[in-house]
Order: structure tokens, then C-alpha cells, then sequence
């Protein structure tokens, strides 16, 4: 057996492969001959062994990285399927499911909105009752000053009381909803992956 | 030798030759038949699944009027040949203790 004889034994043996495989392993094997010279032919024949043989281990070897790529993508479409599966079992649960959950947070928010309003509100009106205290103070200076005075008094303690709730429900709301756009933010985030 | 290499022993020998020099089928069978026991026929699949595994790749060069493959290691290869060199100073320090003796 000559060189041209053995590579083409090998690629009758080749057969099963896609061609550019068999072509690849035709043309390397071609080159390894012709660079071993024409000295070394049977030598390299010899120590090749079979072509049969030959090409059993190249075939055992494409067939070994394809089955890992195949499987993958088996496995892959299996686990996608399943989910569209379950997705379709689950939506008469999941669907109401959602828009109750939906439905709870937006009336929390609504809660959380309210009170926060209902504060503000109280310390505008705390606020405007100290405004008023102080212009009666201030309109029977003259009439009845120990009632003026008073009147001033409490005008002022009611203001300060008035300010101090004003800039807490501020800093308290303003906490509330950062913390709020966090969460949803998270939430957003976790549902897009 | 009596010790038989395995496949990813080969991949990391095949790369570390890479990473001197490119060269071609021949010439890297004879260099690694000159140290190691590797048959004449054990390259190729290596050689293709390295190149499958964009670890090498390869380039066509003229040699007296014929055309003649080389193989080049890649970023990716170096990456990999590191991995390697690493898991093997680990295995060989590993293989060193017990037939040292000093396995407890």
C-alpha cells in the first residue's frame, strides 16, 4: 500500500463525516506524508496503522464534541418548553394572582400617601391657627394687653409646633418615596432578568 | 514510557509547544514523539478539536510549490495553557506527596 492508496482507503472510511471534516483530516494527513517525505512512506503507513482504524478514532473524536453540543441544546429548548408549559398551566392561578398583588401595593401606596398628606395638611392648618392667634394677639394689643401677650405666646408656640411638623413630614416623605423607587427599582430589575 | 498521557495532558502539551513557535502537523508530531509516547495518528483529533475549541488557529504557507498548515495559539489558548500549567503544578505536587511517601 502507497501513500495515495492508504489516504484514499481513509477516506472511504471517512464517509460518514460532513465533508469539510473529511477533507480537513484528507488534507492533513496528505501534508504530514509529503512533509515525513518519500524516505519515510511506509514507515509512517506502519505507524498510522489501519486506515480504518484511523479514522474510527477520528470519527470517535468529532462524534465526542458534537454530542456535548447537541445535548446542550436539547436540554435548552426542553427547559423552555417546560416553562411555556407551566406558564400556560399556571396563568388562571397566576393571572388573578398578579392583579391582586398589584392591587395590594398600589392601596398601600395610597395609604402611605394619605397619611402623609393628612400630616401635611394638619401642620398647614396648625400653621394658619397660629397665623390666627397672632393677629388676634397682636389686634387687642391696645384693648387688653395680658390677653394680647398670651395670644402672641401661644401664636408663636403654636407656629414653632407647626414648622417642626411641616419639616418632618417633609423629610419623612421624602424618605418614603426614595425608598419606595428603590424597591420598585429592585423589583423592576429582578422581573426583567 | 509506561505512563499514558490523557487528552487534556496532550491539549496542554500540544499548546505549550504552540506557545514557542507556530509550526505545522510534522513537525510538531516529531518534536513531542521525541519526549513523549504519542503514536503518529494521536494529533490530529487533538489538533482539531483545539482548533474547534478556538484555542489555536491556522494559517496556509507556501513550501516548495506545495501548501503547508501551520498552527498558531491563540489569546484564548494562552488563557487555557495557563489553566493547565496551574491544575498540573497542583496534580504533580499531589502525585509527588504519595509516591514520596509522605501521605499520611
Amino acid at each position: 500500500m502507497n501513500k495515495n492508496q492508504y489516504l484514499d482507503k481513509l477516506r472511504n472510511s471517512l464517509k460518514k463525516l460532513p465533508e469539510a471534516e473529511v477533507s480537513n483530516a484528507i488534507n492533513y494527513y496528505t501534508e504530514y506524508f509529503e512533509d515525513a517525505g518519500i524516505e519515510n512512506e511506509q514507515k509512517i503507513i506502519n505507524e498510522l496503522g489501519e486506515p480504518k482504524k484511523l479514522a474510527t478514532v477520528i470519527i470517535a473524536d468529532y462524534a465526542i464534541k458534537n454530542k456535548d453540543n447537541s445535548s446542550k441544546t436539547i436540554n435548552k429548548s426542553l427547559s423552555t418548553l417546560w416553562i411555556i408549559i407551566i406558564a400556560i398551566f399556571a396563568s388562571p392561578v397566576a393571572l388573578p394572582l398578579a392583579i391582586a398583588l398589584v392591587s395590594i401595593i398600589f392601596a398601600l401606596l395610597i395609604v402611605v400617601f394619605a397619611v402623609l398628606l393628612s400630616f401635611y395638611v394638619a401642620s398647614i392648618g396648625i400653621c394658619i391657627a397660629a397665623v390666627g392667634l397672632l393677629i388676634v394677639g397682636f389686634s387687642i394689643f391696645t384693648i387688653h394687653f395680658p390677653t394680647s401677650l398670651s395670644a402672641i405666646g401661644a401664636g408663636l408656640i403654636v407656629a414653632s409646633l407647626g414648622i417642626l411638623l411641616f419639616w418632618s413630614i417633609t423629610y419623612i416623605a421624602k424618605k418614603t418615596i426614595y425608598l419606595i423607587a428603590k424597591l420598585f427599582s429592585k423589583v423592576v430589575s429582578k422581573g426583567g432578568k | 514510557m509506561i505512563f499514558q498521557l490523557n487528552s487534556s495532558l496532550l491539549d496542554a502539551c500540544v499548546l505549550a509547544v504552540l506557545m514557542k513557535s507556530d509550526t505545522y502537523g510534522y513537525e510538531l508530531t516529531q518534536n513531542l514523539k521525541n519526549s513523549i509516547n504519542v503514536s503518529e495518528s494521536t494529533l490530529y483529533p487533538v489538533l482539531r478539536r483545539l482548533q474547534k475549541n478556538n484555542f489555536l488557529e491556522t494559517y496556509d504557507n507556501e513550501f516548495q510549490g506545495r501548501n503547508r498548515r501551520y498552527y498558531k495559539i491563540t489569546n484564548e489558548g494562552k488563557k487555557q495553557l495557563k489553566e493547565y500549567n496551574e491544575e498540573w503544578e497542583i496534580y504533580k505536587n499531589k502525585i509527588e506527596n504519595i509516591l514520596g511517601g509522605s501521605l499520611e
